[in-house]
């Protein structure tokens, strides 16, 4: 893992150092990337019999997570909202 | 939208394919998988560097707008917590699989970066915790477009932003736009551009830990 976060830093700099040079964009090739790794997440899943057979109780999961994420951001956005906007006008 | 599609076109492709038969489980496809996975984030790091509009964005914003991605941060793991103690009792119920503290916590560390966040935890912990984190996210998202109105509505214009999270520069960012309002896009931005590079780094952290 540090070795593909320090890749992305790289990248960044190279990126950054060659902004100019980097006419097309990159978004068409990473999709392309990103859809190959996710065919592999599919074969892996598919060759464990175990966990296709579980396949309710990680979509019952993630919901769980997802749901509970996303509240619980809305309430943090709600606080930061009073703390900054509502704080504001009611000074001004 | 497209974008779903195709990332869940080519997961359930490799599912079936995997699932007949026609792919042999022979090919030792981890460690190829691995060198292309460098190779995304090399890729994703440039296309974040030679992005000079977001960072020119970004220098315009005032400092106290970096404590939203903050506030994100703290909202999604406070609330992964909570998943956490209610996935334990439906595991007591055999309804989900049982999931530790920190696999919770790296799940909602996508922040709806479903498909890095998938396939970073794919490549260490495994298809099991990928695929939920692939479900997770993508709820991630599909959850903020349906909701912006009902969340702005209940609590206040930043709440479709935090609950986009990594999102919120692309694609959710027109529905931030319709329901929080324009003078919050670049704070959009700004905020989804610092949800990105988060992801990795949380995620090391939370493996590292393990």
């Amino acid at each position: 893992m540090f070795i593909a976060i320090s890749l992305m830093v790289v990248g960044i700099v190279v990126g950054r150092l060659l902004r100019k040079g980097i006419r097309i964009s990159l978004s068409p090739v990473i999709m392309l990337v990103i859809s190959l790794l996710l065919f592999v997440l599919g074969l892996e899943l598919g060759f464990n019999e175990n966990l296709v057979s579980q396949f309710t109780k990680l979509g019952v999961s993630a919901i769980v997570i997802a749901l509970l994420s996303v509240l619980g951001s809305c309430i943090a956005a709600w606080f930061f909202y009073r703390m900054t906007v509502e704080r504001r006008k009611g000074n001004a | 939208m497209r974008d779903i599609l195709i990332i869940l076109g080519s997961f359930a492709a490799g599912l079936l394919l995997a699932l007949f038969g026609v792919i042999p489980d022979t090919l030792d496809i981890s460690q190829i998988s691995k060198y292309v996975l460098y190779l995304l984030m090399f890729l994703v790091g440039v296309n974040l560097g030679k992005d000079e509009q977001t960072l020119k964005l970004i220098r315009k914003q005032p400092l106290s707008t970096l404590f939203l991605p903050l506030a994100t941060m703290a909202g999604t793991f406070a609330g992964a917590a909570v998943a956490y103690g209610v996935i334990q009792f439906l595991w007591k119920l055999s309804v989900t699989p049982d999931i530790s503290l920190l696999d919770t916590l790296s799940v909602s560390a996508g922040f709806g970066y479903y498909s890095l966040s998938s396939i970073l935890i794919n490549e260490v912990r495994g298809a099991e915790l990928g695929t939920i984190a692939l479900a997770a996210n993508i709820i991630r998202e599909l959850v903020t477009v349906a909701f912006a109105p009902l969340m702005v509505k209940w609590f206040k214009n930043f709440a479709p932003i935090s609950s986009g999270g990594a999102t919120t520069a692309d694609t959710t960012l027109p529905i931030i736009q319709r329901y929080s309002g324009n003078q919050y896009v670049p704070l959009s931005v700004l905020h989804g551009a610092v949800m990105d590079f988060s992801v990795p780094v949380y995620l090391t952290l939370f493996f590292s830990l393990m």
